[in-house]
């Protein structure tokens, strides 16, 4: 009776598995019979625009991905690794047609493995070369026909990608899977076996919150990712032109390493509004306003990716959670935040006050940091041995230029971006933290104030958010004034946190009332400031609390 | 003497003695804090870190005024008084500690670059009081 029962079931789950079973940027393919490559992503026999047949044992990797949503299959740029006879303005823009069913190759995943990813390339590129037929006439050629059969559903296999002999180094264990694994198996038919451990695979997931293993996109339901137009594209225009650029390369290819984060990222982006701007590849200028960009998944990834590699390589840096999972839970949660009120995550968000980027980045505050932080963090990339660092190493990162004419460095994809930004926006938070750790340090040891390292780190934390709006010098002086109040201190030595942070904004007000007033600003914009900068931590507070509702739970790891 | 003459007279020295008086009042301790009483402490501060032999000895200046400082602030704060002389004298105090606690290595570039964000767009427009702050740093890691 349970095996009547469970095999319908079974099969119907194992077609849902095949729907998720998509080829990616990076990933790598091996054909197993002949496949007509093309010169663009137009697959009818009417196009005319096959160029060779590709045979069996031909090695390629994904450079581009196109999605068609009619049939659900894919079209895929490759770049060839062993083929030969390949004319050389082909060598790496052909397009071959990946049907989910009855894909005639194998997927590996890349998984964001992009040590192993590099050592099969390298294995592969010594490998026997297997050479093109070219098509000398397209509108003569023939369709190749295949004719291997393919079963209904495709289970994942256990062969993993073939290992080079002598494998690279390879970083600590990870919560993703070190060895890309191939996403579509040579087709055999599925055992039993298979069928059930595969559903009580997605069960488990399913009741974990976790992200399936086959499911690179969504956590506990699919993502649901905006349809792009012709309007709103241009972000996706550019990450195909300048896919094979280091940083987006790195950023395309890699795993998101915190995946309960997609939905975070996702959702921040579709909350939040502009001004958003546009800057031209090849000019490094802007080109004006412009819409919001579609929140495609490609899109969703490269920014999630940005924000978790720097945040994981430098939260460590910035306040010393290196190893403390706790604790660097709850800084990624507070850049979240902060991230979130700031930008949306919209790479191309920029103010009337120039400010750009995720972390909307000032000419003062990139001036600051090349000066004072810039070269502490590349050093700390340099020798840290956390993967993510590695992966930022490998990424030739080049500091922004302090000028109203260089806001392109702050917010284009060109110039390493979302990287560079999240660079920029941890590199002030260190600076302001630097400053307000001596202030708090100090008035906590001339007035006997006593705080558990949690409370600490949580006053800490909230400082360096609202220092990011007022800089150092704008959150120290009413932090060290309330700190020298009866209320301030009492509210401190209670653990009351939030008590003294509502405190606060009254320092913070009345500070830069006065110093407007002494610089000879106008009565509006005075006013104007002093309400952006008192509330300023609340009006983070108050944004992640809408993003998390939409979200379902708190943006943590 | 013609009486007006005396009387102009002695409208004269009584002004000249309330000036001193007022003169003498502003550099006692028990004064309230004023912008005049404070910059002439920051001038007999500038003068004394420059005489002083060695850093050790700086800092111990620097930590002697800080407290004397603090001291006033404190009856300030509670009192619930944010006037202009007020924060300038924070703005003191958080700059004499930064100097106490801070290496020189890096200071003068995180004072120099300190005061962005306070105003849009700003870029590198410092205020007279970091001007006076980078002196007092030359003075304490020269």
């Amino acid at each position: 009776m349970l095996r009547n029962w469970r095999f319908p079931t079974a099969m119907a789950l194992l077609i849902t598995l095949t729907a998720f079973t998509r080829p990616q940027v990076g990933d790598l393919v091996e054909l197993e019979g002949l496949v007509n490559a093309r010169e663009n992503a137009r697959f009818r026999a009417q196009d005319q625009n096959r160029v060779y047949t590709l045979q069996a044992g031909t090695k390629a990797q994904v450079e581009q991905v196109q999605y068609f949503a009619g049939t659900g299959n894919y079209g895929i740029r490759i770049k060839l690794i062993n083929a030969s006879g390949v004319r050389s303005q082909h060598e790496t823009s052909l397009w071959v047609y990946y049907n989910v069913k009855n894909p005639s190759m194998k997927l590996y995943a890349a998984q964001g493995n992009t040590e192993q990813i590099r050592s099969t390339l390298d294995q592969w590129q010594s490998s026997p070369r297997v050479r093109a037929l070219e098509v000398r006439d397209p509108s003569r050629a023939t369709a190749v026909i295949t004719t291997r059969e393919t079963p209904a559903v495709v289970p994942r296999p256990p062969a993993p990608i073939p290992n080079p002999p002598q494998a690279a180094p390879q970083p600590p264990p990870r919560p993703v899977a070190q060895t890309p694994a191939p996403r579509v198996a040579a087709p055999t038919a599925p055992r039993s076996s298979d069928v059930v451990g595969t559903v009580d695979r997605l069960n488990r997931a399913a009741q974990q919150g976790a992200p399936s293993p086959e499911c690179r996109d969504c956590s506990v339901r699919p993502a649901q990712y905006e349809q792009c137009s012709a309007r709103n594209n241009y972000l996706e225009q550019q990450i195909d032109r300048l896919q094979g650029q280091p940083i987006l390369r790195e950023l395309l290819s890699a795993q998101p390493r915190y995946p309960r984060l997609e939905a975070c990222v996702r959702e921040s982006m579709n909350i939040s509004g502009g001004p958003f701007t546009l800057c031209d590849i090849g000019h490094a200028n802007l080109s004006g306003a412009a819409p919001k960009a579609c929140t495609s998944g490609r899109l969703v990834r490269v920014v999630q990716n940005g924000f978790t590699a720097t945040m994981d390589c430098l939260a460590g840096y910035l306040n010393g959670s290196e190893g403390n999972p706790e604790v660097l839970s709850e800084t990624i949660r507070g850049a979240v935040a902060l991230v979130n009120l700031e930008s949306g995550f919209h790479i191309n968000a920029r103010s009337s006050t120039g400010a750009s980027g995720l972390g909307q980045i000032t000419d003062g505050a990139t001036n600051a940091i090349n000066r004072a932080e810039w070269s502490n963090m590349m050093r700390h990339i340099q020798n840290s041995t956390n993967p993510s660092c590695q992966q930022l190493k490998r990424m030739n990162l080049q500091p922004a230029r302090p000028s109203r004419g260089a806001v392109c460095d702050r917010i284009g994809l060109e110039a390493g971006n979302p990287v560079t930004n999240m660079l920029y926006t941890i590199g002030h938070m260190k600076l302001v933290r630097k400053e307000v750790e001596l202030t708090v340090n100090r008035k906590i040891r001339e007035n006997g104030i006593r705080l558990s390292a949690a409370q600490k780190e949580k006053l800490l934390g909230a400082l360096t958010t609202w220092g990011h709006n007022t800089g150092a010098y704008g959150i120290t002086r009413p932090v060290s004034s309330l700190m020298e109040t009866d209320n301030g201190i009492n509210a401190l030595n209670a653990g009351n946190i939030d008590q003294f942070l509502g405190l606060l904004k009254g320092e913070v007000s009345s500070f830069h009332g006065y110093y407007l007033r002494s610089r000879g600003s106008s009565p509006a914009a005075i006013a104007s400031r002093q309400r952006e900068a008192s509330g300023f931590y609340q009006y983070v507070q108050n944004k992640m609390n809408l993003l998390e509702r939409k979200v379902g739970r708190q943006c943590t790891l | 003497m013609h009486p007006l003459k005396k009387a102009f007279l002695a409208l004269v020295m009584l002004m000249m003695l309330a000036t001193s008086l007022m003169a003498r009042a502003q550099s006692s301790p028990n004064e309230p804090l004023t912008v005049a009483r404070l910059e002439q402490g920051m001038g007999r501060l500038f003068v004394a870190v420059e005489k002083a032999p060695n850093r050790a000895a700086k800092i111990q200046i620097l930590e002697n005024f800080h407290q004397a400082l603090r001291r006033e602030i404190r009856a300030f704060a509670n009192q619930g008084v944010r006037n202009a002389v007020y924060w300038k004298a924070v703005d003191l105090d958080v700059v004499v500690t930064k100097l106490i606690d801070q290496n020189c290595a890096g200071l003068k570039e995180s004072i120099a670059t300190g005061e962005h964000n306070m105003i849009d767009n700003d870029n590198a427009q410092a205020s007279a009081a970091t001007q006076k702050a980078l002196e007092l740093a030359q003075l304490v890691c020269q």
